[in-house]
């Protein structure tokens, strides 16, 4: 028959439009687990007090986590975000994203603890 | 007295001479607010009053043991003969003009000897430093005078005061009531219980009333998990007192 073929082409198409569909939408919906599972993460954490010390090409951020535990210290640099988490000893979730400048050069990071707080210090690479 | 608040005793204090009365509202590090409410919650001071201000006070309530109280309230210590005024909550800048008037009034009404402010100087190396320095700013050349021979603080020379003690600073001096702060190198933005200790011994030694404050040292980790919410608070308000500088700058 001459029409089948126009019909197998119509059939693979209704099939590959649908596939590109549910592909579509598995996405979609990968997406926003990811997104829930992110916010309810989020709203398990506390952001920390912190103060802010800017010096030439240095920048000291001091955290106050009373009850810290130190073992749970997580900190990430990834562009110019400073990433930090942890957990005191009640359980609270800390996590608090910290923006350095944009001028510094192949930043640096030191922790560490001082009088009970976290200090970070973000050192740039000296200009030549 | 002023119209703008209004006062609720449950007692008048029975005073003796001379009388200090001591102001803690939060500001810097909350050095002022920590140390008051230290010897408040070691019952070396009890609530007789509270002020109330339908225009000036935020609409917050502190909630006391399940009672609903003005977050603005006066103490009495019989035995250290300290009047205490102490904020629960932060002072929004257009009220501290006002409060320090209040301030001046009451104490006028209670003839104390001296008013005494308490407050954080923000300082970058804070961390590095193992016990804060303490400095005076007094409200007239002859306590000035005063203090300058006292070997416990040093004089703030040249600078700056700004925030809620500012006022009253000025407030007093007009009404010719001595008033003082004393100026303890802090934190600007995380609560320094440390800071308030050394307020506090200072305040002691002034007063004549010991004030053990190793026990604030000891609780100092608590007091800082306590306070995070007040220290939020009062961070936000801070900036409107003074476009973004800090409290008191040299």
């Amino acid at each position: 028959m001459r029409g089948m073929p126009a019909y197998k082409d119509l059939e693979d198409m209704v099939r590959k439009a649908i596939e590109a569909e549910m592909k579509r939408m598995e996405e979609i919906i990968e997406f926003v687990s990811r997104e829930v599972k992110e916010s309810m993460e989020n709203q398990s954490y506390i952001e920390p007090l912190y103060t802010e010390i800017r010096r030439e090409n240095r920048v000291v951020y001091v955290l106050d986590v009373p009850y810290l535990r130190d073992e749970t210290i997580y900190i990430k640099l990834e562009k110019n975000t400073l990433n930090f988490s942890c957990t005191d000893n009640r359980g609270t979730k800390y996590r608090l994203s910290l923006r350095i400048p944009n001028d510094m050069s192949q930043p640096e990071v030191k922790v560490s603890r001082v009088k009970g707080r976290v200090c970070l210090i973000v050192e740039g690479k000296a200009s030549k | 007295m002023d119209q703008d608040f209004e006062v609720e005793e449950s007692f008048v204090p029975n005073l003796r001479k001379p009388t200090y009365m001591i102001v803690g509202i939060p500001d810097a590090g909350l050095v002022g607010e920590i140390a008051t409410e230290y010897l408040i919650s070691k019952g070396i001071v009890d609530e007789f009053g509270q002020i109330y201000s339908r225009k000036h006070l935020p609409t917050i309530m502190h909630v006391d043991d399940g009672v609903a109280k003005s977050p603005l309230r006066l103490y009495y210590g019989k035995e250290s003969n300290l009047v205490v005024l102490h904020a629960w909550t932060a002072i929004p800048v257009n009220s501290a003009y006002p409060l320090a008037k209040f301030i001046s009034d009451y104490a006028t009404k209670l003839e104390v000897s001296a008013v005494i402010s308490i407050t954080g100087m923000p300082i970058p190396n804070r961390l590095e430093i193992e016990k804060p320095n303490a400095y005076w700013i007094a409200n007239s050349k002859e306590l000035a005078q005063e203090l300058s021979k006292l070997d416990i603080m040093q004089k703030f020379s040249q600078g700056y005061i700004s925030g809620p003690y500012a006022p009253i600073l000025f407030e007093t001096a007009r009404r010719k009531i001595n008033n003082f702060a004393v100026v303890v190198e802090s934190f600007l933005d995380i609560p320094d219980p440390e800071a308030s200790a050394v307020a506090l011994d200072i305040v002691s030694k002034y007063t004549g009333f010991t004030v053990d404050v190793s026990l604030l040292l000891q609780e100092a980790e608590e007091i800082r998990a306590r306070i995070k919410g007040l220290m939020e608070q009062t961070k936000r308000e801070l900036p409107t007192y003074a476009s973004g500088k800090p409290m008191t700058y040299a």
